[in-house]
């Protein structure tokens, strides 16, 4: 075939050969990716669809963002109870800040939410050994959102190329896709309960805990950023932002906790936007009480409504006349860069 | 590093090849190989032997302090250092011809495709080939791109999906029950053979396309039916590396039955040194030994034995059984190549071989993204190893049908691929 022929006529059915390749991987790419994104689009329950309802959807007045910790401790109807306001979680698990910041982002480009709670643990702005891996689940949003491509890009310099595939952006979503169609679970406003109780007897000193080597870890810009970007958003829409670092169950080495770069960085920037922050790590309601803790750190259900009551009485209390007027709640304490 | 070893041989190439002498040639001979070793001894292993020294010392309650070398370990060391070894060995034989072209020889110690994981080139096959004028080819182009997609779907499909599972196994592995483990164990053999050929796929297509042949590095090992056979097809350039350079001045097989036993394991030991600083690899490549040796000892026996239970009326019965027995150890004793110390490895033996407690899977999609990966890889293999000629996707006849098959092969690394920078196993290496 192509060894009988000359170099010059080998090049052209090499690129022919090539051109008829690459056709045929778009159009099935094409129709890949389009099977996907309908299975993706139609979850009925579980991250993607909370995620998908936060994107393109959510109209409440209460935002929750964070990650695993509040996704699991914080319930959006005790909230709408107590404030009067309807509320969602937006949170999900293992996700830095700067996934809350995208989320965020995407909302406030349809809607303004009232009152922002983000959940930040002491070391959230230190850089991460995964980087931006986790922002994957973004993927699908890509091409709709172009607020959150940047936020992305972060994942590599060929991520670009990459999201020229239609199939990509749905990368390992088929099995959970099928899943959460087909047996669809109660949503709880993207609150997503525990049931397990964590052993009493549990052996904190088992649990891994790198404090020291987090204490120096060089903070991460862009988690900074996106930090102080929530903030600063969420008082340019007149909306009330809220920072809290949620109880755990036992913390090996606390004392270390209070040295971190990361956790002084985040009291600092609330402090200096006037924003309520609430470090609630060893609240003695819950610290140590393994009936309201499904592991370590994570709330079960019957610790996520207990907290969820604490928290949204604080946020009351915080608010005061606001909350029953019903007034757009604003800052006056803005920075002039922003009230500008 | 790299540039001292290419000089050193380089020269002493040159030398050896200006005297008959065999003494002066083994003087350059000698020299190229305390060079080398010495420099992958000390980047690799100064900092084990230091540290199992000073053990051993404590327990007699002696001291020992020599500081430990703080010092990064250059990437492909191991794979650059036995390629230019063979050649010095190859000229000092009179096998080689001494290179005379510097920038040839550098090419051939750096050649960019398999520099950091091999194939370990000989100089023999690849040198001539650096002189040779490339001309374009379709079919090099054609089939190098198809080498390098299947390299892609290994790793990307295979290893680095197993990789999420065995990590999360092996890494908390006094948490884990005995059968949870086992299957860790099992996809830990699936994913350090998908990620290390993956990369050989890769290397070796790179270069066919660019005109150069690599030689193969791995031959659909877990279809292999004993021990030796699985030897023959898996890291096959390391593996001709040892027998030539090793195995074969001991003595080789022309030896006593026990002179021979000992040979075989000393070189299997050698390898298990060769893959890291650890006592695990060591274990690892001593027991591979024991099992190699004890293939051909207990040979006479097993024969007897399947004659016994007529298993030899049942050819491709037999055959099945030989495979499943031999893919099940080699899969076992990957548990020393991947524990993280030698006291994990000898924990995670006893649960293993004990089986107590019950499966856990932190996540069924994980597991079933695996297994879909693994079933696919075998399905290829089974295919080409049994059934060359039939059914065919991937070199079928019709062109469309093949580019159907390769395009869909990208859609399912794009779809179910791990994309997130995994690094390939051997690159510690």
């Amino acid at each position: 075939m192509a060894g009988s022929l000359s170099t010059s006529n080998s090049k052209i059915y090499l690129a022919y050969k090539l051109v008829l390749f690459i056709v045929i991987l778009l159009v099935l790419d094409f129709i890949g990716g389009s099977l996907l994104k309908y299975l993706y689009f139609s979850q009925q329950s579980g991250d993607d669809y909370s995620l998908n309802y936060a994107m393109d959807k959510a109209n409440e007045d209460i935002l929750l963002l964070g990650d695993s910790r509040i996704h699991h401790g914080c319930i959006p109807e005790i909230f709408t109870d107590i404030l009067g306001y309807s509320s969602y979680n937006a949170a999900r698990g293992a996700q830095s800040i700067i996934f809350s910041y995208a989320v965020l982002s995407a909302i406030l480009k349809r809607h303004n939410p009232k009152i922002v709670i983000v959940d930040m643990p002491p070391n959230g702005l230190a850089k991460r050994s995964n980087g931006y891996d986790k922002l994957s689940c973004l993927l699908p949003y890509y091409r709709s959102h172009p607020e959150i491509r940047r936020f992305v890009d972060l994942r590599g310099s060929f991520e670009k190329f990459k999201l020229i595939s239609r199939v990509y952006p749905f990368n390992s979503t088929i099995l959970k896709s099928l899943k959460e169609r087909h047996k669809p679970k109660k949503d709880w406003k993207g609150y997503v309960p525990r049931h397990k109780v964590v052993r009493p007897d549990i052996d904190v000193a088992n649990q891994p805990a790198d404090m020291e080597g987090k204490i120096i870890a060089d903070l991460d810009p862009n988690l900074v950023e996106a930090y102080t970007g929530i903030i600063t958003k969420s008082i340019e829409v007149g909306a009330k932002p809220f920072v809290v670092i949620l109880p755990r169950y036992k913390y090996p080495r606390a004392e270390l906790d209070y040295k971190l770069k990361s956790y002084k960085v985040i009291k600092k920037i609330a402090a200096d936007y006037n924003v309520p922050f609430w470090d609630m790590s060893f609240d003695t309601l819950f610290y140590g009480h393994n009936e309201y803790f499904s592991d370590m750190s994570h709330f079960n259900h019957k610790g996520a409504q207990l907290f969820s009551k604490v928290l949204a009485e604080k946020i009351k209390a915080e608010l005061g006349d606001s909350i029953v007027s019903g007034n757009t709640i604003v800052d006056k304490s803005l920075p002039d860069s922003l009230s500008q | 590093m790299i540039i001292t070893s290419t000089l050193i041989d380089y020269t002493a190439g040159l030398k050896m090849g200006q005297t008959d002498d065999k003494r002066k040639r083994k003087k350059y001979l000698i020299l190229s190989l305390i060079t080398n070793l010495g420099l992958l001894g000390t980047f690799k292993y100064f900092n084990f032997f230091n540290e199992s020294f000073r053990a051993l010392f404590s327990h007699y309650n002696l001291m020992l302090n020599i500081p430990e070398l703080k010092v990064l370990l250059p990437v492909g060391i191991s794979f650059y250092t036995f390629q230019t070894l063979s050649y010095s060995i190859d000229v000092y034989r009179g096998v080689k011809k001494p290179e005379r072209h510097l920038g040839m020889f550098a090419l051939y110690v750096s050649f960019f495709p398999q520099l950091v994981a091999g194939p370990i080139e000989r100089s023999t096959r690849l040198l001539p080939q650096l002189f040779e004028k490339k001309k374009y080819s379709y079919e090099n182009f054609s089939s190098g791109m198809k080498q390098i997609i299947w390299g892609y779907f290994k790793k990307l499909v295979v290893a680095d999906r197993l990789a999420i599972i065995v990590n999360s196994v092996y890494n908390n592995q006094s948490e884990h029950s005995g059968i949870t483990l086992l299957l860790a164990t099992l996809f830990f053999s699936f994913q350090v053979y998908c990620d290390f050929s993956a990369y050989s796929d890769i290397a070796i297509g790179s270069a066919r396309i660019m005109g150069y042949d690599l030689m193969e590095n791995f031959r659909r090992p877990f279809l292999a039916k004993s021990f030796p056979e699985v030897w023959r097809r898996w890291h096959i350039s390391l593996t001709t590396w040892f027998k030539d350079y090793v195995y074969i001045p001991m003595g080789g097989s022309r030896v006593s039955q026990s002179r021979w036993l000992f040979n075989v394991i000393v070189v299997f030991t050698i390898s298990g040194l060769w893959h890291g600083a650890n006592w695990t690899f060591i274990i690892w490549g001593a027991i591979h030994g024991i099992c190699l040796a004890s293939s051909r000892v207990f040979a006479g026996i097993r024969q007897w034995f399947v004659h016994l239970i007529r298993l030899d009326r049942f050819p491709r019965f037999h055959n099945f059984i030989r495979i499943l027995i031999t893919f099940t150890l080699f899969s076992l004793l990957a548990m020393f190549f991947r524990a993280n110390s030698l006291s994990d490895a000898f924990q995670i033996a006893e649960k293993v071989f004990l089986l107590k407690g019950s499966l856990y899977v932190a996540q069924t999609t994980m597991l079933l993204y695996g297994l879909f990966g693994i079933g696919f890889l075998m399905m290829v293999e089974i295919k080409q190893e049994f059934f060359d000629n039939k059914f065919s996707l991937f070199d079928n006849r019709i062109p469309i049908i093949r580019h159907l098959s390769y395009a869909f092969l990208v859609l399912i690394i794009l779809a179910v691929g791990v994309f997130d920078g995994g690094q390939f196993i051997y690159f510690q290496f």
